[in-house]
């Protein structure tokens, strides 16, 4: 069957777009299914204007921002469960452990900002969308997408202070800030371009 | 915090105080871990199989709903060889209420091809929906190029109902036997033939059957393939 090649194809950028917009969510999976029940519906009206992931990516964020709306009147679960996740194999233990927290934290943060303010700091800075589409997305000046970002960022800023998971963040940039720069390894490459990877001998 | 937007619009009045400057770039160091998290593994194919349900009772629940008064309760998948099914029925009317007025055909009248091992068949591709046909003491052979090929029995009746896709015979009396051209869409479940009688739809999806109607009692043989039978 097509479809079913092409749910195979795509579920994983749609799992990573409803993760990033919803959190560690126990919805996870009814919603994945809603965007390609969604995506099967409107199949035929797509024209091929767009590249298909960026299609998919639109229908996924709508999706999810009408869940969302749904949702309101919900209770929401948004504390995740410590054993839902395999470990990052790239960090120890400890490390993923509090990586984990500092995303769950965030996420509660992130629920407790008014509902558009929310929507625009999420569509912006997770799903990198520009203000004029946002703006569109949600019907809205640009203006007000921009100044709605704003106090989401400000208020989200205030909100951490509260949080211990993200407290601790908060002491560990400033003791970074306190303490003396190490010298450079390799004063002659720039530290762009070996946070990169890209280096090479000539 | 409040959902006012309504000094929004005049932009923002402040920056925020210099000693939030570690919160942003905590923010900031936030967004890009929530940027690079991977989400659990879940169950695709629970996912995949729920989709595929809900897609399946979408589709159903837009389609037409059956005509008749069997209901749900007198609807059958036949599968393969030999498979008879009798289904009485109480009802005259054909399922597809075309309104369209009949006309009999002299299928002598048809242009005849050659068909099958030999043996030569009318082509009825030109008859359109009202055609009705009707046999004496022999048996008429006729065939829909790409779509199927049918024999009517002696004293038979039948009446074209629809030509498109899918192609809708209304058996009035008699036996027609039909062999069908399997039609493979990925998506789809193809109703390429249909034969109606007495309140009974049997939908072809590629196969050879024989639907027979003795007054009120019809009766489907399956050779090959699949039917399904239903109001």
């Amino acid at each position: 069957m097509a479809f079913t090649k092409l749910f195979r194809a795509h579920r994983s950028l749609v799992a990573a777009v409803v993760y990033r917009m919803m959190g560690p969510s126990a919805d996870l999976e009814d919603i994945v299914q809603e965007v390609f029940l969604q995506v099967h519906r409107s199949l035929p009206d797509f024209r091929g204007q767009s590249k298909f992931t960026t299609w998919l990516h639109r229908v996924s964020v709508n999706v999810v921002l009408m869940q969302r709306r749904r949702a309101r009147s919900r209770p929401v679960l948004v504390e995740e469960e410590a054993g839902n996740h395999e470990p990052d194999a790239r960090l120890r233990p400890d490390q993923d452990l509090a990586r984990r927290r500092r995303l769950s934290a965030f996420h509660r943060i992130l629920d407790k900002i008014s509902e558009k303010k929310r929507t625009v700091f999420v569509l912006h800075e997770l799903e990198g969308m520009a203000p004029a589409e946002i703006a569109t997305e949600v019907g809205c000046p640009v203006l007000t997408v921009r100044t709605r970002l704003f106090y989401a960022r400000r208020e989200l800023c205030e909100l951490m202070v509260d949080e211990p998971a993200l407290a601790g963040l908060l002491e560990e940039l400033e003791l970074e800030a306190s303490a003396p720069r190490k010298p450079e390894a390799s004063p002659t490459v720039p530290a762009a371009v070996v946070n990169r990877g890209a280096i090479r001998e000539p | 915090m409040s959902d006012d937007d309504s000094s929004e619009d005049f932009g923002p009045k402040d920056e925020p105080r210099a000693s939030s400057e570690f919160a942003a770039r905590a923010l900031n160091r936030l967004v890009g871990e929530a940027l690079v998290a991977t989400p659990p593994d879940l169950d695709w194919q629970c996912i995949e199989a729920r989709l595929l349900a809900g897609i399946e009772a979408e589709r159903v629940a837009i389609a037409p709903k059956p005509r008749g008064s069997f209901g749900a309760a007198v609807s059958f998948i036949a599968v393969a060889a030999a498979i008879v099914l009798l289904v009485t029925s109480g009802r005259g009317p054909s399922p597809t209420a075309i309104p369209s007025p009949t006309r009999l055909i002299d299928v002598a009248t048809l242009p005849s091809v050659e068909h099958g091992d030999g043996g030569r068949a009318q082509l009825a591709s030109a008859l359109g929906p009202g055609a009705a046909i009707e046999t004496g003491a022999v048996a008429e052979r006729l065939v829909l190029p790409g779509v199927a090929a049918f024999t009517l029995a002696p004293n038979s009746r039948v009446v074209i109902r629809a030509v498109a896709i899918p192609y809708v015979l209304e058996l009035e009396r008699g036996e027609v036997t039909a062999s069908v051209v399997p039609r493979h869409d990925p998506d789809h479940v193809v109703e390429a033939f249909v034969v109606e009688s007495g309140g009974v739809r049997v939908a072809v999806h590629g196969t050879v059957f024989s639907v027979r109607r003795s007054g009120e009692k019809i009766e489907v043989y399956v050779s090959e393939g699949v039917v399904t039978v239903g109001p």
